[in-house]
């Protein structure tokens, strides 16, 4: 048991177990269904698509690229990601129809949401916050910046998947 | 330890598991295992996890009687699968339920029945 709790540790999980002497044992696994977080990174522009992308593999992401909201909106429908990262300006839907989009599907609308922008204006910050965004990033960023946002929204996240009851 | 983490069918995992465990069965025990998990795929280390919930429910099997009957139940949630065995068997006194994940650790009513 001692080396089968440690290794469900190290895999992100759990072990518990409730007992009463001479009525049996209940022993529990809790254990993550995906190890790596999914990021779709949705975002026109190839050279910033392919950078941003290039960082969050290598702080261990998996990321699904889309080249523009529409795409990134119907490739969410399939595989839901962790967390969305959004550029506004781009053609076929910009970033604010695509969390608007996103917020009116029961299978995305929990999901954390991070606007990458170049529209640096506080007006534009304002609307992509009242969208009900969860953070706002503008380009140029820092590698840690963007990197400490996701990981704060998947954490906030997870924090208030733990506290719902199990169905 | 590295871990090679690889997508994979819960449902696979979970026959190969539930058909080893019931080669082991004592007479007249039973292992029944329910879930809901039809199609679900996982991004995990599926060795580790076989090895994880074979080494419980082999244990389990071990410590309880001929003709318990065993249950496996299988649950999940978004982001985690929930794998519970419930056992008909001497339970763990309260005094050693601290230490059961000590290393060589055996509860005493296991001992003393040995």
């Amino acid at each position: 048991m001692n080396i089968t709790r440690t290794h469900i540790k190290n895999l992100g999980g759990d072990i518990s177990f409730l007992s009463k002497e001479g009525s049996g044992t209940i022993f529990i696994f809790q254990y993550q269904k995906n190890m790596t977080k999914k990021i779709s990174l949705i975002e026109d522009d190839e050279t910033v698509r392919e950078n941003t992308a290039e960082i969050l593999e290598l702080s261990n992401y998996q990321v699904n690229v889309a080249v523009n909201g529409k795409k990134g909106v119907e490739a969410a429908r399939s595989v839901v990601p962790d967390i969305f990262v959004c550029d506004i300006m781009m053609p076929e839907m910009d970033g604010y129809e695509v969390l608007n989009e996103l917020s009116h599907d029961l299978k995305t609308s929990g999901i954390p949401f991070i606007f990458l922008s170049a529209k640096t204006d506080h007006k534009d910050v304002r609307k992509g916050m009242n969208l009900g965004a969860d953070d706002y990033l503008t380009k140029p960023f820092e590698e840690e910046e963007l990197i400490t946002a996701i990981e704060s929204r998947i954490a906030k996240t997870e924090i208030l998947e733990k506290s719902k009851p199990r169905r | 330890m590295n871990y090679k983490f690889e997508e994979f069918s819960l449902q696979c995992l979970v026959n190969e598991v539930v058909y080893n465990a019931n080669i082991t069965l004592k007479s007249n025990q039973n292992l029944d295992y329910t879930g809901n998990f039809n199609d679900m795929i996982l991004y995990q280390d599926n060795g580790v996890l076989e090895l994880a919930l074979s080494n419980l429910l082999g244990n389990v099997i071990k410590y309880s009687k001929e003709d318990a009957l065993i249950k496996f139940v299988i649950d999940s949630n978004k982001s985690n699968v929930f794998f519970e065995v419930h056992d008909e068997g001497l339970g763990i006194p309260q005094e050693d339920q601290k230490h059961i994940f000590d290393r060589y650790f055996r509860a005493e009513n296991v001992a003393n029945q040995q």
